[in-house]
């Protein structure tokens, strides 16, 4: 460790050979007889950033990637063709927008190539009788497009929008300083209407559209949209699920410029310019116990890399409890574990084409939009439990299907006048035949969700399609471990699995039962998706243990003296 | 109000009347210029246990019914042919076995006419391709029971049995399978499709088994394997009849036909209630409610409630609603076991897991749907032939419907009969004696009906609503007002709507009184402990 300042170094050196290599495929090599003061198990999005955060604050930072490609769900890739960036999984990054990471610039990633783009229309949405909705980011636009609709639903949104800002404004002051908890423990009489709040969060999403609005597709929209995060609106606790457009609204949709791997590609270069070393194609297989303490891992290839400070995971925990005796775990970590519940899978279909999907406007003509979201009907979101549990479904009434044209608002994706395409939703991970039955299915399943989306955009003729790249559910735990049993998510965000029951109640502060190992990644709170806030929660942990404090690394810059 | 003790008049004079009165039609005419301190606006089991409460406090309550008899859901009457007593709505008694009032015996209920029986078998699962499992007293015997299906489901029920002994939400163990779904938690434990379909049914808990937050539904069943399903003897409405009896011989009044119309306020205080007949009751200290709240709220001008507790009210949802057929017959359900039959008091038939997870979305689209139509299936004549002529049998058929059809709730007088032949027809096939020449005479509660018969079976919500995590705790009925004191100060709720919910469990009943004590400067363990003495 020393104290010199790298940001020289870093603007200098480093930035060029990344530059070149647009998927991160670093792959320098470290030999194992070097001195780190942390490995990090897995490169997710949020372990890179919580590296960032210990590498920046002076820590000797080793990231080991299994993958050729650093990024885990937060990547980017040629898979369909040469020249057409897909990405593989999350695409928008709504949630780290109010990450103090991007929110307060804290890292500067902009120097490292990260640039967001606002896509407006936020989201679109067609209904079998031809009528549609587009989600603006101005209000105004947007409530006209609910009043063509229904006006009592438009002045619905219009309100709703207005109690939503003054809630989340009110829950935003009393989360700060509370890492990793849902419950902030903040004053909740501060929150307006604080008891119809608890109310509608804790009802389902179903329930609530029907008591906000009253015209059926503008429910339907309403739990489409809320079903991105993986969770059935029917549940109960998903009355958020009913605010999901007034969120998307508010916010926006921003995705990277250059693909949702662009964060990943921005935080390992960040990594290299402060003196840290990121390996690929290096999956972690087992832990280094020494005196009961974890003091570094052990890769597949044979090689191992001693830690001197921590080791941090983001090792799905169903992988993570056999790669040390399990009695160093304890009893109450294992059954934590052994209970832990998979979410819906998801399944993700790439496409590179040559137009990107034009909908059909009743008042004429067509609209090409970011995102769309395609579902029949607001009772189809109250099939997916029944056919989760069952390990079956319906392909003539889809799942809620989101669909994705990046290339839309960003045409840096693709070569000039190309497009990329995704289409994706839950579906079962345990087919009744097993989810090997996946490989034989997912062909044709693509097939007619592609279909599906051709009655709103019948200009996607095959003639359209230039090559095609499918991830079943069974595909996405293939490429990603951490996926389990394709949990994009890592797993169920429900009431037994957040808060302070992630990954499991008691070890909810990203320490594991382990002396020296650290856990940051989706399976800790709060959980799944582009929020980077599991990744900054363990660096705030690690560094109060390590005797200093993120606001101290954050506004000292990169000085440090250990 | 007065100081002397009131035991020696209740046990001579008041049992006799009401005794003779077998439906409990009390009608006592009581003037309304009459004093009460406490006027409670509808009779079901729970205000009945308040009242009870303040009564032996010595305050004097006067009990307004809207019907001909008092009870609501634990009402006993001959609803088919003379002789045959039917329970109207609720039968087994479990969740009441650990509430202090007859744990302790706080009010020494058996002094006015109850008693209860514990039905061995407890429960019978008989299926089609001719497996069976029962749940005997003796949780040895019921764990032999699984474990000739399946050595690891014997196991498992063993394991999960010892585990109920601990449920509390503060261990570790405890805190996420609470917070889990009872299908995970089946799923998990129990390997063979019929004794996951036992498991998940026995009986039916009415929310859907994928939902987060019914952890403790799995652990049901270890509940009757601990109290049986306790059936008092003569009818699930022989509690509201002793409870009546016990208010009657502590100086309350109890008075029928009297459907509560209104509030007085009086200077933003409920100072009484106005009912249908225009008749009016004034409360020197308070009004208790049992009265939905979806109704309640429009019985006093909106502003008084605050539009929190407004809305509320109008997001607060219905549950799974039941839909009930009541049968005279000449035989009981005779399941085939090996070396016989089996007459249990209850059964249930549920095909498959996979059917009972089909519910929640039948439910909610609406669709009435009577393929292998699950039922509960209830024969307290087995364990108590007082209920109906000698050799004779009352049998209740219990299935699970939407009230809000496509077609609207109205809908239900057109198909119920329909509904009714085929979950005849299922059961039939399950207990292959009872053809219809063995049937007498029966009587179909649609979930429309069961609403007609109890105006707080809102949208046939037999337990007051859904008891989901947004109708649960502190959230029932509505957040800010879950401790049975209403926005208006004077008027207190208690019944379905108020915590811990619906079900014969009394506590919303005694957790009221606890609370009505409180505020008027006694307790309920002092009023408990000094028996009928009180100085207000």
């Amino acid at each position: 460790m020393s104290g010199i300042t790298r940001r020289g170094f870093v603007k200098g050196a480093a930035l060029a050979p990344l530059a070149l290599a647009p998927f991160t495929s670093v792959a320098q090599q470290a030999v194992p007889s070097e001195r780190f003061d942390v490995v990090v198990a897995g490169a997710g999005h949020n372990s890179l950033i919580c590296a960032a955060y210990l590498a920046k604050a002076g820590y000797k930072v080793l990231v080991l990637e299994g993958r050729p490609t650093i990024g885990g769900g937060c990547k980017t890739a040629e898979v369909c063709m040469r020249g057409f960036k897909e990405d593989l999984c999350s695409s928008v990054h709504a949630g780290i927008q109010s990450n103090p990471l991007l929110r307060d610039n804290e890292l500067n990633l902009r120097d490292y190539g990260l640039e967001y783009i606002d896509p407006d229309p936020v989201m679109y949405t067609q209904f079998s009788d031809g009528s549609s909705i587009a989600l603006w980011r101005d209000l105004e636009r947007t409530c006209a497009e609910y009043a063509r609709i229904s006006k009592k639903d438009a002045e619905t949104f219009r309100r709703m929008s207005a109690e939503y800002k003054a809630y989340r404004e009110a829950g935003a002051a009393n989360r700060v300083g509370a890492p990793g908890s849902s419950a902030s423990g903040g004053p909740a009489a501060a929150i307006p209407h604080s008891g119809v709040w608890q109310r509608r969060l804790a009802m389902s999403g179903y329930e609530l559209v029907r008591e906000l609005f009253e015209d059926d597709r503008i429910r339907n929209f309403h739990l489409a949209a809320g079903h991105f995060s993986g969770i059935p609106g029917g549940d109960p606790g998903t009355g958020g699920q009913a605010f999901s457009l007034i969120d998307q609204q508010i916010s926006g949709r921003p995705i990277p410029k250059g693909g949702s791997g662009m964060l990943s590609v921005a935080l390992g270069r960040f990594l290299e310019a402060h003196n840290a070393v990121v390996l690929t194609n290096k999956p972690v297989t087992q832990f280094m116990i020494e005196g009961g303490k974890c003091v570094g891992v052990r890769c597949a290839d044979g090689s191992s890399y001693r830690a001197e400070k921590a080791v941090v995971s983001t090792i799905h925990i169903k992988h993570l409890v056999n790669m040390a005796p399990s009695e160093l775990w304890g009893e109450d970590f294992l059954e934590g574990v052994r209970l832990f519940q998979p979410e819906h899978a998801m399944f993700s279909f790439h496409y590179a084409t040559t137009e990107p999907p034009k909908y059909t406007l009743a008042s004429g003509g067509t609209i090409s939009t970011c995102e769309a979201v395609f579902m029949s009907n607001p009772e189809r979101i109250l099939r997916l439990n029944y056919d989760d549990a069952r390990g079956a479904f319906d392909l003539d009434d889809p799942p809620p299907l989101q669909i994705v044209s990046a290339t839309v608002p960003d045409p840096s994706r693709a070569p000039a006048g190309y497009h990329t395409l995704k289409l994706e939703s839950t579906l079962p991970y345990g087919l009744k035949e097993g989810p090997k039955h996946w490989d034989n299915i997912k062909d044709d399943v693509a097939e007619r969700c592609l279909n599906y989306l051709r009655r709103f955009a019948p200009n996607l003729t095959p003639d359209k399609i230039l090559a095609k790249f499918l991830e079943s559910p069974l595909d996405i735990e293939r490429m990603n471990p951490a996926m389990w049993r394709g949990s994009a998510h890592h797993g169920a965000s429900n009431p037994a699995q957040n808060g302070a029951m992630r990954p499991v109640p008691g070890w909810a502060q990203y320490r594991m039962p382990i002396s020296g190992l650290y856990q940051t990644g989706a399976c800790t709170a709060p959980g799944g998706s582009i929020t980077g806030m599991p990744g900054r929660n363990a660096a705030t942990v690690m560094l109060k243990d390590f005797g200093t404090s993120i606001e101290e690394v954050v506004r000292k810059n990169a000085n440090k003296t250990s | 109000m007065s100081g002397i003790t009131r035991r020696g008049f209740v046990k001579g004079a008041a049992l006799a009347p009401l005794a003779l009165t077998q439906l409990n039609s009390v009608a006592q005419r009581a003037a309304t210029s009459d004093r009460f301190d406490i006027v409670v606006a509808g009779a079901g089991h729970n205000s009945l246990i308040t009242a009870a409460y303040l009564a032996k406090a010595g305050f004097r309550c006067v009990v307004l019914e809207g019907r001909p008899t008092v009870g609501g859901d634990v009402k006993s009457a001959q609803l088919t042919l003379k002789g045959f007593q039917h329970d109207t709505c609720s039968s087994a008694h479990n969740g009441m076995q650990e509430n202090p009032l007859i744990r302790d015996n706080e009010l020494n209920l058996g002094d006015y006419g109850l008693e209860y029986i514990f039905p061995d078998p407890v429960f019978h699962m008989p299926f089609l391709d001719g497996a069976y499992i029962t749940q005997w007293r003796d949780p040895e015997r019921t764990i032999a029971e699984f474990a000739k299906i399946s050595k690891k489901d014997g196991a498992a029920y063993r394991r999960m049995w010892k585990e109920s002994e601990t449920i509390q939400s503060n261990t570790k163990f405890w805190q996420r399978r609470l917070a889990m779904s009872h299908w995970e938690i089946i799923r998990d434990n129990f390997e063979d499709e019929h004794c996951r379909a036992f498991m998940l049914a026995c009986p039916w808990s009415q929310q859907p088994a994928q939902y987060p937050m019914t952890g403790r539904i799995a652990y049901g069943p270890f509940n009757q394997q601990r109290h049986s399903r306790p059936l008092p003897k003569g009818g699930s409405g022989k509690l509201t009849e002793a409870l009546a009896r016990f208010i009657e011989a502590h100086n309350g009044v109890i008075l029928t036909n009297k459907p509560v119309a209104r509030l007085i306020i009086e200077s933003g205080k409920c100072a009484g209630v106005e009912c249908a007949d225009g008749s009016a009751y004034r409360a020197d200290k308070a009004v208790l409610s049992t009265i939905h709240i979806k109704h309640l709220v429009d019985m006093a001008p909106r502003d008084l409630w605050g539009p929190d507790f407004i809305d509320g009210v109008d997001t607060w949802q219905a549950e799974y609603q039941m839909f009930s057929v009541n049968y005279a017959t000449t035989e009981p359900p005779k399941y085939p076991v090996a070396g016989g039959t089996l007459s249990p008091v209850h059964s249930e038939l549920m095909a498959s897991p996979e059917r009972a997870l089909r519910f929640a979305y039948d439910y909610a689209i609406g669709a009435v749907n009577v393929e292998d139509p699950p039922q509960h299936i209830i024969c307290c004549t087995v364990a108590d032939p007082t209920r109906a002529p000698a050799g004779m049998h009352t049998v209740k058929s219990v299935a699970y419907q939407p009230y809000d059809l496509k077609q609207g709730p109205e809908h239900w007088d057109k198909i119920k009969e329909e509904v009714a032949d085929a979950n005849l027809r299922y059961l039939q096939r399950f207990s292959p004696n009872l053809t219809n020449d063995k049937i007498l005479e029966r009587v179909v509660y649609s979930p429309l009906d069961l609403e007609r018969m109890n105006p707080h079976n809102w949208h046939g919500s037999c337990h007051g609503g859904g008891s989901g995590p947004s109708q649960s705790g502190t959230m029932r009925p509505m957040p800010g007002w879950a401790q049975y004191r209403m926005p208006i100060p004077g008027l207190y709720q208690t019944g379905g709507t108020t915590a811990p919910g619906g079900s014969v469990t009394g506590m919303p009943g005694r957790n009221a009184a606890t609370v009505m004590l409180k505020d008027f400067g006694t307790s309920i363990e002092e009023v408990v402990r000094k028996g009928a003495n009180k100085t207000s």
